[in-house]
Order: C-alpha cells, then sequence, then structure tokens
C-alpha cells in the first residue's frame, strides 16, 4: 500500500516497504533518495499496519544518513537554521521587517507582554518576499476584524521540516528556544498561516511545555467568518488540500468554508482531501530542488499545476504558504496562465 | 603533524555597527575560508592518518564565539583545539606570536583571505617568519612522502600542480566537495566531552610591521535619485572616464 501510493515511489531507490523491512531487521542501506520524501503523509495515511512511516522510519534513516553525506543545499540550509533561526541565512532583526510595509502598526509580544491572538508568520511568511504578501495580507485581515494581535521579534524556525529531515537535535533545541519565549508571554490563541508551523506547534510543542490553542489560518478565518462581507467573485477556483492540514490535521473545511462564502466556482481536482497530492515541498523538499530534478521526471508541483490547470480554473487557491513558491515555480516551469493564491488573499479580492 | 589556524571574524549576515572610529560586529563567525581548511585537514586525516590541530585565533571580543567553531571541528575530526586570544592587530604581529607554537607542524592550512582581511597576507607573513615554502589559493591537497601536491586556482578554470617539500603553509581558496554537515546532536555531545586548550602567546608591541603601502583612499560621491537619474549620472561620469 504505502508503495503504490508513494508520489515518487517511480524514482526511489528503496520504496518505502523497502525502507520499513531494513529498519526491521536492522540493514539500512543508503541512498539520496531517502531525501526525495517531501512527508506528504500518503503511505503512513494509508497503512493498515498503521506504521509511523513518515513521522519516525524515514526520519530516523536519514538522522543516521545526515552523519554521512548530505546534500549540500541542505547541509548550508540546516547549517542557516543552526546558526540564524531561519533556512535563508537572514539576520533575525528583519523577521519583522514586513511590519513596516504596512500602512498600520503591529505591535510586538515582547512590548505589549499580552494579547489575545498570537501571529505567528514561520520563516517563509517572514522572509520570502512572495509568502511576506500573504502574511501582510492575513495581517490586514485582522486588522479589518479590529482584532487585538501582536507578532514576536524573538520567533524563531519552528521546526518542523528539521524533524521530518532526521535532525531531531536541532528540532529539540528550536522547539526548546521558541516554547521558553513563547511561555513568558499571555495569550489567547496562536494563529499561523505556515501549515509545517501549525503542525508542529499543535501536534510536538506540547512534548516540549506549550499548552496553548493553536489554529491555522485558515481555521481562524472560517471560524469568524461573519465578519467579513463579500462580493461575490466570478472566478472558477479549484483548492489544493495541504498535506499538513488535510491528510494530517484532518481539516479539510475550513477553506472550502471560507470558498463557498466568498461564492466563487468551486472545481475539485480528482486527487482531493485525504488523496491529494502533496506539493512536493514539505520534509525539506523545499530546499532540495536541485536533488529532486536530478532524480525525477516531473517534480510534485508540476503534476500538481498541470492537474489543476486541467480543469480550466483561474485561481489555485491554497492555505499553507509553501505551496505558492512551490506552485509558481512550477507554473514559470511550464509556462501556464494560471493564479496562485492563499485562502486569505482570495478573501481579501473578495473585499474589495 | 597539519594545523588549522581558524580565525573569528564579523558575521556579515548580522552586520556591524559602524561608529566613528570604529566598525562593531554584532557576532563573530569562524571565516569560511578557514573552516573550509578544516575540511581538508580532516580529509588528509581521513586519507592518511595524520593527526589534525586546529588553532582558533579570536580577539578580546570575539573569543568565546569562537568555540563553536572549534567543537563543530572536533566533530568533524579534528584531534585537538587550541584557542588564543589575540586583540586587533597587524598580520605581521599575528604571525611573530603564533611562529612559536607552529613551528612543530609540517603542513599549515588556513584560509587565503579573511572577510575583514581581504589582502590574504597572513598565510604568506607566517610562512615568512618561520621561513617556509607558501601557496596561496589552494585547492586540493595530497601528501606524498616528504612531499605536498597542491591544485593552485588561477582563475578562469586554469589551475597549477605545485609539488612543495614539507614543512609548508597553504592558503585555501575552494573545496572539492561540499562541507560535511555535523548534527546539532553531536555537535552538543562533543560541547560536553571535549576540551579546547587555551594558549598565551605574547603579541609584542615593539615589532617591527611590513611597511604597508595603502593607496589613498579616493573621494566617495553619493548619486541620489530615482534609478533613471542615478543611471544619467553615472553614465556621464563614467564618459567623463573614458574620453
Amino acid at each position: 500500500m504505502c508503495s503504490g501510493s508513494c508520489p515518487y515511489g517511480e524514482s526511489l531507490d528503496f520504496t518505502p516497504r523497502m525502507l520499513v523491512l531494513m529498519s526491521n531487521f536492522g540493514e539500512v542501506r543508503f541512498t539520496d533518495t531517502i531525501w526525495l520524501c517531501s512527508s506528504c503523509y500518503l503511505c503512513t495515511f494509508r497503512c493498515p499496519s498503521r506504521i509511523k512511516i513518515t513521522d519516525e522510519v524515514l526520519p530516523k534513516i536519514r538522522e543516521i544518513a545526515l552523519e554521512r553525506e548530505v546534500p549540500e543545499e541542505l547541509s548550508r540550509t540546516l547549517m542557516n537554521i543552526m546558526r540564524y533561526g531561519n533556512p535563508f541565512g537572514l539576520p533575525q532583526r528583519e523577521r519583522v521587517g514586513w511590519v513596516k510595509e504596512l500602512e498600520f502598526e503591529v505591535p510586538f509580544l515582547e512590548d505589549v507582554k499580552r494579547t489575545d491572538v498570537l501571529f505567528i508568520p514561520g520563516c517563509y511568511g517572514s522572509y520570502h518576499s512572495r509568502c511576506r504578501e500573504v502574511t501582510k495580507t492575513i495581517a490586514r485581515l485582522f486588522r479589518m476584524m479590529d482584532l487585538d494581535f501582536a507578532v514576536l521579534k524573538g520567533e524563531r524556525c519552528i521546526g518542523d521540516h528539521c524533524r521530518l529531515l532526521g535532525e531531531f537535535g536541532l528540532f529539540e533545541e528550536l522547539a526548546a528556544k521558541n516554547v521558553k519565549l513563547l511561555n513568558r508571554y499571555e495569550f489567547n490563541k496562536i494563529v499561523t498561516p505556515d501549515a509545517h508551523a501549525f503542525n508542529s506547534l499543535k501536534n510536538e510543542y506540547p512534548k516540549f511545555g506549550l499548552s496553548a490553542n493553536v489554529l491555522h489560518h485558515s481555521q481562524f478565518f472560517a471560524e469568524n467568518i461573519e465578519n467579513f462581507e463579500f462580493d461575490k467573485l466570478d472566478y472558477k477556483v479549484t483548492y489544493h488540500d495541504p498535506c499538513f492540514i488535510g491528510r494530517w490535521n484532518g481539516d479539510f473545511q475550513s477553506s472550502r468554508i471560507i470558498l463557498e462564502r466568498i461564492g466563487v466556482e468551486l472545481v475539485e481536482m480528482k486527487r482531493n482531501r485525504e488523496n491529494a497530492l502533496c506539493c512536493g515541498g514539505g520534509g525539506g523538499g523545499i530546499w532540495l530542488d536541485s536533488l529532486v530534478r536530478s532524480k525525477v521526471k516531473e517534480r510534485l508541483s508540476e503534476r500538481r499545476v498541470r492537474e489543476a490547470y486541467e480543469l480550466g480554473v483561474d485561481v489555485i487557491v491554497t492555505s499553507c504558504i509553501l505551496d505558492i513558491p512551490m506552485f509558481e515555480d512550477a507554473i514559470k516551469v511550464l509556462n501556464l496562465d494560471v493564479r496562485v493564491m492563499d485562502i486569505s488573499e482570495i478573501m481579501m479580492e473578495a473585499l474589495r | 603533524m597539519i594545523c588549522v589556524i581558524v580565525r573569528a571574524v564579523p558575521d556579515l549576515v548580522e552586520g556591524l555597527e559602524i561608529e566613528e572610529r570604529d566598525v562593531r560586529p554584532y557576532r563573530y563567525i569562524a571565516n569560511e575560508l578557514d573552516e573550509y581548511a578544516v575540511e581538508h585537514a580532516v580529509s588528509l586525516k581521513e586519507k592518511y592518518n595524520e593527526r589534525v590541530e586546529v588553532i582558533g585565533i579570536a580577539s578580546e571580543d570575539a573569543y568565546d564565539e569562537i568555540d563553536e567553531s572549534l567543537y563543530m571541528a572536533i566533530a568533524k575530526g579534528v584531534d585537538k583545539a587550541y584557542k588564543v586570544k589575540i586583540p586587533k592587530t597587524t598580520s605581521y604581529k599575528i604571525a611573530d606570536a603564533l611562529s612559536d607554537f607552529l613551528k612543530k607542524f609540517d603542513i599549515i592550512l588556513t584560509g587565503t583571505l579573511a572577510v575583514d582581511e581581504f589582502y590574504g597576507v597572513l598565510g604568506a607573513t607566517i610562512a615568512d617568519k618561520l621561513d617556509i615554502p607558501y601557496v596561496g589559493g589552494v585547492r586540493s591537497i595530497e601528501i606524498e612522502g616528504d612531499s605536498v601536491i597542491v591544485k593552485k586556482e588561477l582563475g578562469g578554470g586554469a589551475y597549477l600542480v605545485l609539488k612543495v617539500k614539507k614543512p609548508a603553509l597553504f592558503g585555501i581558496l575552494s573545496l572539492e566537495k561540499p562541507p560535511r554537515y555535523v548534527p546539532i546532536s553531536k555537535l552538543r555531545s562533543v560541547m560536553r566531552s571535549a576540551e579546547i586548550e587555551e594558549l598565551k602567546v605574547k603579541v609584542e608591541e615593539d615589532v617591527l610591521d611590513v611597511r604597508f603601502l595603502e593607496p589613498p583612499k579616493p573621494e566617495v560621491e553619493f548619486i541620489d535619485g530615482d534609478p533613471e537619474e542615478v543611471a544619467e549620472k553615472l553614465a556621464e561620469i563614467i564618459r567623463g572616464l573614458i574620453s
């Protein structure tokens, strides 16, 4: 089941099933295709024996591989996270640089000490130029709701990719630092647009002492949808279920509730909800493009935008911040004419 | 026996605070090319079973920050790490202070240049002080009996192969394969078990510096305006220069 499900199955030297068997017998053979797994959870989700392939088997094999040979792009990225707390190797003080690009002020939790909603944009939402637009859009929507929210200057990489890549030591250190920071302040809930950050904050950080109500931004906006009056948008859209929101955290509805409310025409891709195809960015995939390109005929992101494009849609809507650069790059590669929007961006467009 | 010299340099990612007479970095890290030198040394250890030691040089304010990189070197396979506090000074004085310690090694490696030392003279100055050969711009090293065979980059894809008698000092410029990755759990366990030995050296104030001819600083002019205006003004200046 797992090997048949793996979207990169045909490119792997050892399929998920082989990896499970090898780890059972304690004789793992290493190949660089172990870095292809983008943590889409299809294998784990469908496994009749409920073996935690994505969360445990593969990261443990990767943990040993990290001490042998690591692809250069990955070792640089992990060093950046270790040194600077973000994968881009940019300074910490730049993390909240997007705040200055807004037409209003966003308070820092370090200054105000308490807030209703703590907004955690994550590394992509803070540093990546396209993803920062999403972050700003979300902040503007919060502002329209008159929401009491704040951001953290000292937030560091949440570390979900590090965990999935088998860099457990780094993940634990990041989690401990972040939890220590978070526990210093008072807030009612955490909202994040980063599906990976959401997953770790919700499912992994409690092990490090965080007890917080963590919401993905799509869930937060779906809950508060009554606050917005939308104009009907004349778009034909499809929705891409992010692996870490849908398959792994069981939320297929929030974004669809918002889209229904906006009144766009929603058409589903053949592979939707729990069968959705991954964008290829998870589990460190977003940092391993050269390796992935050398191993596979067509990237997952390219397959996914092709699937969406064939439906004749104007917009691919997603709610995971990593999908945006993944899909936009794939669209450039394939030279297609379709837009990619975060759920918050299509909300904003319907408000104008 | 191999020794690698690792310098603490300003971390340009975190930026600098520029004051009237001083430039103060927010943070220090190991010089990137010196870390490449560690990679080469560890490869030599794996290939020829050579003992490798590393010495970290840092000024007062970078003295603690150099530790991480020295522990990282130990985690990669270096046998022993030293560190020494040397105030910000000229390469000639550093060479003078370190020469006694470096005498016992037959291969010494360091980065060809550092982000705060673009002239790339530290390696050559130490070699001169020890009276041993120096080759900079090195990208690969092999040992053959009592000689070392190095490839020196010449630019434009060309390189020079040199056979150098030991002892000798090499300035590293690049790597042939990506640097090793040290998982943080391994780094932390090295930090708990290994020790960095602190060395004391005397930095002589009255050592004669090599005469250093620095050209006079040119007048700096800032061109303001939108890109088109700036381009226009810039083109005018260039026209003036070439006519």
